[in-house]
């Protein structure tokens, strides 16, 4: 066998050129595919579409046929073909052997045969009842569209837990099992990619029949979750490893503490009423970890392609790190959303954080503050590691591996605090929020008045923390300029970091412009300079929380004196 | 204000920085670009404080407070969102390959791709301090684009996207890529801006022209039949979401 024989397709130049495309041309192909199919399917009646058409409600409460379950599953392996190819895509590298070839383009004509085969399949049934309906002269198809009311949905379909269980299994019993069958440490990396979605299909589960009283399903899922945690403690007791039992141990009672807050939720979200609920069920479980759980297919799959480049999971141990911890705050924002999902309106306004809060700062508590500021680390966390994914572990020495892994840890770890301090404070604010709804029905009825006062409460202007937050970001531009007065030696590292921050200060200036549209009209003698200006942030941002409390107090007197 | 104490701060600094790395050779040079600097930030800063006070003098209560939140705070926060995206991709290449010529493709793609969303955010507000009428007059619809039924200035605008996204797809395509090939990114890059800068101009003077239209309008209904016929424009004005020009003008 000739010695070169695997590598046949980068030892000719136009060969090379074909490996470099390999992943361009399948996802071509399959965007192709996809547009063309919906342009011939577009091309039937609009009444035949209607009824062809699949809703949420309808994969929510699984009153789908057969081939529309079909043309589902086959839809979300299209999904994961396309994901898989894109993250091919983005790393632009020559595709180092055959294999790796075969699996890109295999992937492309799974995506593209399936898309055509689902496509042809329902073109032929939509023809079908556009002849029958053309000649009866009426709708004969089978599956009418339903209605577009929530009421009904008081749980997903069973299937939903069903799969969520035997998924949460596999991952938490079944990887650590093979890990000491085979003695395989891959399996502890594999189970750490997996973790998030993991987490994600617990809480979806677990939510998906609030008003079922029976909890044994629920109590059988948390254990088959916590379970991995367990069988790690006991292991690392059993090699005399105590600081990695403790790690493992913590980690089982903060899942139990979560789990205990979980089941007061689901008390409370049963108790919503049958409208709130359903669109609860719909909005803030199906649509909103469903958006999560693409967010993890597209960073699960860049990890994915690492695998399949360096074809071991221990050298690409950085990139699935990053990758589980985007796709932690992911789950996070989702139970965050939840939650907010699950107040009624009045407590919304009065107790989660709002654009028109930040704005005018004046309902804002210092909890708010902190959630907006938790979340804003965790967007910035969360973006700092999808940047770092990119870079292979390849080429890397082991102290090098270890430093970054080091560092990319304590990242992620404070986008992971955040983003759980942000959760926390969301649960804090409904329950508070339940509370103050009791206590003011108990009490004499004063909401209407002081909702109107609300609705009526329109702003001019942004408060000053935002103007001197963009003065901040100016004055760091233009005092950024010192440096390479006093050391031009740093030029070239001064220039590349100027080059990057320039636009965010110019949309610091193009934002502070509008910020206050109507101060044109009054005659204010000029501020003092944009350096005192901005030393005034911190100033202002006391002062308006100050100005907040006292309206507070003033407020409740109001309420104490009526 | 800030823009006042800012820019004659940021402009003599980078001329010391420039006398500083580069001597006092080229100091006439560096003198004379600071001044047509200045006077082209100051330029576009006039230019948006007419704008400001014109959404001040004619938006009612209720739109500026949509302005305001929806616009400037929303609309300007999540700008700065793919900004950061962009440094952090370029910061990322700096961790990776610890020098700056490596990376100077991305971050002149990251510097590109900030300045596109700046335009566009700009743009954003300057149509968004419309009424809607005005709005619905100079944005192109989805009907249009199928049916390509375009007047002349709107072809152009069209045919300026269709030359700026190209540009746009090939800097985010460089982001992370290593390398300090970095003349066709600088080329791509200010040929996209250009093009971007001319769609914007396009966009406002179209604004401007539907303004003043609607405007002179008013102002001839208002001359003809002033008082019962007017009051029944301003009331059909406002349900319209509200004219700044055709407001002001009867104000």
């Amino acid at each position: 066998m000739h010695p070169y024989s695997n590598y046949r397709y980068i030892s000719h130049p136009s060969s090379r050129f074909t490996s470099l495309i390999a992943p361009h041309r399948s996802l071509g192909a399959m965007v192709v595919a996809y547009f063309a199919t919906q342009a011939i399917t577009n091309m039937f009646p609009p009444k035949i579409l209607k009824e062809h058409r699949v809703t949420l409600k309808m994969i929510a409460l699984g009153t789908i046929s057969s081939r529309v379950r079909v043309k589902v599953y086959a839809q979300a392996i299209v999904a994961c073909c396309g994901f898989f190819l894109f993250s091919q895509y983005q790393t632009r590298t020559n595709l180092d052997n055959h294999v790796e070839i075969a699996i890109v383009n295999s992937a492309g004509s799974v995506g593209c045969g399936l898309l055509l085969i689902v496509g042809v399949w329902e073109w032929i049934i939509m023809y079908r009842e556009t002849i029958k309906e053309r000649r009866n002269g009426k709708s004969i198809a089978k599956f009418k569209r339903q209605s577009t009311s929530l009421e009904g949905i008081h749980e997903l379909h069973w299937s939903f837990r069903a799969t969520s269980f035997i998924v949460i299994f596999l991952v938490s019993v079944g990887l650590p099992a093979f890990r000491f069958i085979w003695v395989e440490k891959k399996f502890t990396e594999w189970q750490t990619l997996c973790q998030s979605a993991s987490v994600a299909l617990f809480i979806f589960s677990f939510m998906s029949n609030p008003r079922e009283k029976d909890r044994k399903f629920i109590f059988l899922l948390f254990a088959a979750y916590v379970s991995s945690e367990l069988i790690y403690t006991s292991h690392h007791i059993y090699t005399g490893n105590h600081k990695k039992a403790t790690s493992h141990t913590t980690r089982f009672f903060l899942w139990s503490g979560l789990f205990i807050v979980g089941l007061r939720f689901r008390e409370r979200v049963a108790n919503l009423s049958d409208e709130r609920l359903g669109k609860f069920i719909m909005e803030s479980l199906m649509k909103n970890f469903l958006n999560a759980s693409l967010g993890i297919l597209f960073v699960s799959f860049r990890s994915l392609n690492c695998v399949f480049e360096t074809g071991s999971i221990e050298m690409c141990e950085n990139t699935a790190s990053c990758s589980t911890a985007i796709s932690v705050y992911f789950v996070i924002n989702a139970a965050k959303n939840m939650v907010d999902g699950a107040m009624s309106a009045r407590t919304r306004r009065r107790k989660a954080v709002s654009w028109r809060k930040m704005a005018e700062f004046s309902n804002l508590t210092t909890h708010h503050l902190f959630q907006s500021l938790s979340g804003g680390i965790m967007i910035l966390c969360g973006m700092f590691l999808f940047c770092m994914m990119d870079n292979a572990d390849e080429g890397e020495t082991e102290s090098d591996r270890n430093q970054e892994k080091k560092f990319l840890g304590k990242i992620a770890i404070l986008g992971f605090i955040c983003g759980l301090t942000q959760f926390a404070l969301e649960v804090r604010a409904l329950f508070n929020g339940d509370r103050d709804e009791n206590v003011r029905s108990r009490e004499v009825s004063i909401d209407s008045e002081m909702d109107d006062e609300v609705d009526d409460n329109y702003i001019s202007e942004l408060n000053d923390v935002w103007q001197n937050f963009t003065i901040v970001l100016s004055t760091l531009y233009s005092l950024g300029w010192l440096i390479p007065i006093f050391n031009p030696g740093l030029l070239g590292s001064f220039m590349t970091i100027f080059f990057m921050y320039t636009p965010i200060a110019a949309t610091a200036i193009l934002l502070a412009i509008f910020m206050k549209v109507r101060s044109s009209l009054c005659s204010s003698p000029y501020p003092p300079t944009h350096v005192t200006n901005s030393l005034l942030l911190v100033p202002s941002l006391i002062i308006a929380i100050e100005d907040r409390r006292k309206l507070r107090e003033e407020a409740s007197l109001a309420i104490y004196r009526v | 204000m800030q823009y006042i104490a800012f820019d004659p701060l940021t402009q003599v600094l980078t001329l010391v920085a420039q006398v500083r790395i580069k001597g006092t050779e080229k100091i006439f040079f560096s003198m004379l670009m600071t001044v047509i600097r200045g006077l082209a930030t100051f330029g576009i800063f006039k230019l948006l404080l007419r704008l400001r006070a014109t959404i001040g003098k004619n938006l009612n209560t209720r739109q500026v407070d949509n302005f305001v939140i929806d616009v400037v705070l929303v609309q300007g926060v999540s700008s700065l969102v793919p900004m950061a995206f962009f440094n952090f991709e370029a910061i990322s290449c700096l961790v990776e390959f610890g020098d700056f010529e490596s990376c100077e493709g991305t971050t002149w793609a990251a510097l590109w791709l900030s300045c596109y969303i700046i335009i566009s955010t700009a743009i954003t507000i300057a149509i968004k301090s419309q009424s809607r009428a005005v709005q619905n007059s100079v944005v192109i619809i989805k009907e249009q684009v199928v049916t390509f039924n375009f007047h002349t200035k709107e072809m152009f605008q069209m045919s300026c996207l269709g030359l700026s996204l190209p540009c746009a797809l090939f800097q985010m395509s460089s982001l992370g890529v290593p390398g300090n090939a970095v003349t066709v990114n600088i080329y791509m890059g200010l040929f996209g801006l250009m093009v971007v800068l001319a769609a914007s101009g396009a966009e406002f003077t179209s604004l401007v022209t539907k303004s003043n239209e609607l405007k002179k309008r008013a102002s001839r209904s208002r001359t003809t039949t002033f008082d019962a016929e007017s009051s029944r424009h301003l009331d059909k004005v406002d349900d319209d979401g509200g004219s700044l020009f055709t407001v002001g003008a009867f104000v």
